[in-house]
């Protein structure tokens, strides 16, 4: 039926009505079609399937399953994306049946017009020669083009696009060869492996001494001697680095945010950074933080493989070298005066962790969590109240054991059970200088009060511990001493630099720095370190008597212990990082 | 009437379709609410596998009869309007003849591959009813093609030279459904197929973009998936060339009245040709010697360029994607998990095999996709020399390989009019005198 058959069998109102719903139908399908594509297009850039902030909350309810706030919160969210999806689901359904039906009397009506078909009309006539000869031509142009066009498309396809497929030619062979695992790397870190590094707060068995003897002695900020780099830190901390190999981690947080930092050792360049999640927003609040501390005191650890870190707020993390998180999990806001401060250590596959809470006993405990799954492989209570003394592992009378200090116990455990070997009633007061070994002798301090040297004795980890001997005088109540075997010094916050002897205890010497210290002394190549809160490095030689070497600054404050590698030192200062040495 | 009727069914079965199960991960917490206990529903009865190809064969021999016997467009409509329904609202598409290309191909290069009866049978009887009848198939069975071609609006007429290229697309589509599924990485046409959405009312929101734009373009355009990506229509064009018969315009001589010219919104309607000039013998000649010349060229160039390409080609097996997410995930920082690599995690395979698998299949991407470049430059090389050589016609014909069958131009030819004026007129007489 055509259009003047339509109106001779419809009349001229019934052509116009069939012309007018089609015009109706036409324009409402364009819209329905035009919010169909609107609401589509939303769709794929907002799937509430992979809401991330619900992705988020669930990797944070896997850390803290306990967290009662936070599942309800899951629920409510949970809840709020279903309903908005089957919304969604509802509406692209009426949607469609919308689009088809408005088609459908656009279509019905154009028939009732007769507009749908029309009578066929004969094509101009042409000269069919010429035209046969222009058609084929055109053909042959447009194959031509259409392949140069698709050959060059596929090769800027194939070579400037970028692939979404990350996998690399050798990949199979590299992993054949012993390339790292993805779920999990077991091996842990050998002890001639970990002497060469710095991966704890001070090194090897907490000693604070480099094994490496070309250290650099002089350098200066201002006119960028010896600065090999310089690199800023997002956060602050006051928390050492620790060194593997080519790569630097240090921490830093504020009151909203907790990160571990990646460098790389070489060039200063931020590898990455990975977010620690706050557990306890409302506890943090509420948390005693004095500004000495801050958020992030402690000292993460490292075996090569992983990097763990844990914060004011008890909140511990564990991620492999490239930055991937492994785990994450809350001790809870620990009970500690002045915000807590402990350094992890390790031992072989475990992490250890000195959590001494509380202003009574009773509440701390000594706990090893696994390096690769965050499970706990030991806990062990501890009759301590809160301290700020970092735990390390020692070998004392030929045996691997994890020494602490804590008002008023020094206490040895064995690493792999978490079993107590000894315990000497040896130290008292606020506790924040780390234990450490020395001609097979274990030195502690007092604030304020006394050094005392322990002497344990026994075989197959049934050790026996006795005072040595104690000198009293003024301890430093933050840094921890150093000693090299003869002779073991200490340095309190004031800059009074003390030597005594390892034997005896008798007195060497004292000198008077003139520079505030809270970073503890190191040494190097025989040579002691001994960086100040303004960012002075005093040099000394490591003798019996006072003998300054030099004194070099970078212009910065200065709260953490540098770490030091082969003929560099890593100083962190309150905004940089620096790397000392020959550039 | 028979548009009416079709739309009037499709807005039916979108109502009922509105109560479609809603799909939805289940929570992953306990939230009070009891899961039911997942069911899985009763297989598909056997009988019904040999209905559908039943169903098939029976529709194809009507095809065939409506279009080269009867010659009735209605008659094509009505049973564009059954297959719509039954093979696309009703069987959803599935199993189709295109998307049985994948099957096929897997099933010939993977012995380990037991494909079922009725998909091959979904597979060979519309190319064996080519072979006889021409694109019966395409006429009024494709549920594709009825969808598109009920859509037809005011179509426009796509210049030949247009045609000509974008129908290479089609061949590229087939080259790579059949690498595809040939190293079992994908079934690519059914994934990508651009209406199925309307048949299940469930997509990708992409692939529902995708299918409003081809019924929207279909509209104006005769049948464009048919004509220019179609992987099944490339194969059918070359079996209709040899097809013992073809729907013609004309029940009759050919008068040369040249209303059928418009008739085809397809441009399948060849113009009868002249005698090819004299003076055209010696360039064309000349032409035609260069292309078979350049043809070794066309597919050396087609195949480096496969080459050149198989690494990105690679990425969509499962294989090559789960070693690059393995990959991804453990040296970027901040990658997170997929759910690939945490089953890949608790399968407990080790990640050398891994990256071992993928290794072999981009190997086996490379040779590949090198014969696929190598064939689509044969192609390539096959049109240029075909489009230089000269083809006598002395009527309006259909085209052999690109007619649909879909009828239109039946009602455009004075004769086929008057000979069912003549039909009906006898019916009317033998009406009478009946009564």
């Amino acid at each position: 039926m055509d259009r003047e058959t339509a109106i001779g069998r419809y009349g001229i109102a019934g052509y116009q009505a069939a012309i007018g719903t089609a015009i109706v139908g036409g324009v409402f399908a364009v819209v329905i079609a035009a919010l169909l594509g609107v609401h589509l297009y939303r769709y794929h850039v907002t799937d509430p399937r992979d809401a991330a902030a619900l992705e988020k909350m669930k990797e944070q309810a896997k850390a803290y399953p306990a967290d009662q706030t936070l599942s309800q919160e899951i629920v409510v969210l949970d809840a709020r994306l279903r309903r908005d999806q089957l919304a969604r689901l509802q509406f692209l359904k009426r949607g469609t049946f919308l689009l088809v039906g408005a088609a459908a009397l656009c279509v019905g009506a154009l028939i009732w017009s007769g507009g749908y078909n029309r009578l066929p009309l004969p094509c101009q006539r042409v000269d069919r020669k010429a035209e046969q000869i222009t058609t084929a031509r055109r053909i042959r142009t447009a194959l031509t083009f259409s392949l140069v066009i698709a050959a060059s498309g596929s090769l800027f396809w194939s070579l400037y696009t970028p692939a979404k497929m990350k996998l690399q030619n050798g990949d199979a062979d590299k992993q054949a060869a012993g390339g790292p695992a993805l779920e999990e790397d077991r091996s842990f870190a050998a002890m001639d492996e970990i002497v060469n590094q710095w991966p704890c707060f001070r090194g090897p068995q907490g000693l604070g001494i480099s094994p490496f003897k070309d250290i650099p002695i002089d350098w200066d900020s201002a006119g960028g001697k010896n600065i090999k780099w310089k690199s800023s830190i997002p956060l602050e901390g006051h928390s050492s680095p620790v060194v593997w190999q080519n790569r630097i981690y240090v921490t830093g947080a504020n009151a909203d945010q907790q990160q571990v930092f990646c460098f790389d050792a070489d060039t200063g360049k931020l590898l990455w950074t990975g977010d620690v999640a706050v557990a306890d927003k409302t506890g943090r609040a509420d948390m005693n933080i004095s500004e000495d501390t801050g958020y992030a005191a402690s000292t993460p650890v490292t075996d090569g493989r992983r990097v763990c870190a844990i914060f004011a707020g008890g909140d511990i993390a564990c991620f492999t070298v490239n930055g991937r998180l492994l785990w994450q999990k809350s001790l809870g806001i620990p009970d500690s005066m002045y915000g807590y401060a402990s350094s992890l250590t390790f031992y072989e596959d475990a992490v250890i962790v000195q959590w001494d809470v509380g202003s009574e006993p009773g509440q701390s405990r000594l706990i090893a969590f696994d390096w690769q799954t965050g499970q706990i492989k030991w806990q062990t209570p501890r009759p301590v109240p809160n301290s700020w003394s970092s735990p390390t592992v020692a070998r004392v009378a030929g045996i691997d054991c994890v020494l602490t200090a804590a008002s008023p116990f020094v206490i040895a455990y064995e690493p792999k059970t978490g079993r107590e070997m000894f315990k000497i009633e040896s130290v008292e007061g606020d506790i924040a200088s780390t234990p450490i070994v020395a001609d097979n002798r274990i030195f502690a301090l007092e604030p304020y009060q006394k050094l005392v040297a322990i002497e344990a004795t026994g075989a197959s980890g049934n050790l026996t511990a006795a005072i040595a001997w104690q000198a009293d005088g003024a301890m430093p109540d933050i840094c921890s001493p150093i000693a090299d075997g003869p002779y073991i010094w200490t340095l309190d916050s004031g800059g009074e630099l003390s030597c005594y002897k390892v034997a005896d205890g008798s007195k060497a010497f004292s000198a008077s720095l003139k520079l505030q210290f809270e970073a503890s002394p190191s040494l190097a190549a025989g040579r002691l370190y001994l960086l100040s809160t303004t960012g002075t490095m005093v040099i000394a030689d490591a003798a019996g008597a006072y003998k300054e070497i030099g004194r070099c600054s970078i212009n910065e404050p200065c709260f953490a212990t540098p770490a030091f590698a082969e003929g560099r030192i890593y100083i962190r200062a309150k905004t940089n990082l620096f790397c000392i040495g020959a550039k | 009437m028979s548009r009416g009727l079709v739309l009037s069914c499709m807005a039916v079965w979108v109502a009922v379709n509105g109560f479609a199960v809603q799909r939805f991960p289940p929570p992953e917490f306990d939230s009070g609410y009891s899961i039911p206990t997942v069911t899985e529903p009763a297989a598909r009865g056997e009988w019904l596998a040999f209905l559908d190809v039943a169903v098939l064969v029976a529709a194809l021999g009507l095809a065939a009869w409506l279009s080269l016997k009867k010659r009735s467009r209605k008659g094509i409509v009505a049973l564009m309007v059954f297959s719509l329904l039954y093979f696309g609202f009703w069987r959803r598409g599935c199993i189709c003849p295109i998307g049985a290309i994948g099957n096929v191909t897997y099933a010939l290069f993977d012995h380990a591959y037991a494909i079922p009866w009725f998909v091959t049978a979904f597979f060979f009887l519309p190319i064996a009813a080519a072979i006889f009848f021409g694109r019966s198939f395409c006429a009024g069975v494709c549920p594709l093609g009825a969808l598109q071609d009920i859509v037809l609006l005011k179509p426009i007429r796509i210049p030949v030279w247009l045609e000509s290229s974008l129908r290479l697309a089609a061949w590229l589509y087939l080259s790579l459904a059949v690498l595809y599924a040939a190293l079992g990485s994908a079934f690519i046409i059914c994934r990508y197929d651009p209406l199925v959405a309307f048949f299940r009312f469930t997509a990708s929101p992409t692939m529902w973009t995708v299918s409003i734009l081809t019924l929207a373009l279909a509209l104006f355009v005769g049948r464009p998936y048919c004509r220019f990506l179609c992987p099944l229509g490339i194969i059918l064009r070359q079996v209709s060339r040899i097809s013992r018969q073809q729907v013609t315009i004309t029940p009759d001589e050919c008068i040369h009245c040249r209303l059928c010219e418009d008739a085809c919104p397809f441009g399948a309607i060849q113009k009868p040709t002249e005698e090819w000039p004299t003076s055209e013998h010696a360039p064309g000649s000349r032409r035609l010697l260069l292309y078979i010349l350049l043809l070794p060229v066309l597919i050396a160039g087609g195949a480096a360029l496969g080459y050149l390409a198989h690494p990105k080609l690679a990425a969509l097996d499962p294989a090559v994607e789960l070693a690059g997410e393995v990959r991804q995930f453990q040296n970027e920082q901040g990658h997170r998990m997929s759910d690939e690599v945490q089953a890949f995690q608790a399968s407990g395979i080790s990640m050398e095999h891994v990256y071992r698998e993928a290794d072999d299949k981009v190997h086996q991407f490379a040779i590949g996709a090198s014969l696929a470049g190598g064939w689509m430059g044969l192609v390539a090389g096959g049109s240029l020399i075909l489009n230089s050589v000269f083809w006598r016609r002395h009527s309006y014909e259909p085209h052999r390989s690109g007619c649909l069958a879909c009828g239109r131009c039946f009602n455009a030819c004075p004769h086929h009019r008057m000979q069912n004026r003549i039909k009906a007129e006898k019916i009317m007489e033998a009406g009478i005198r009946g009564s």
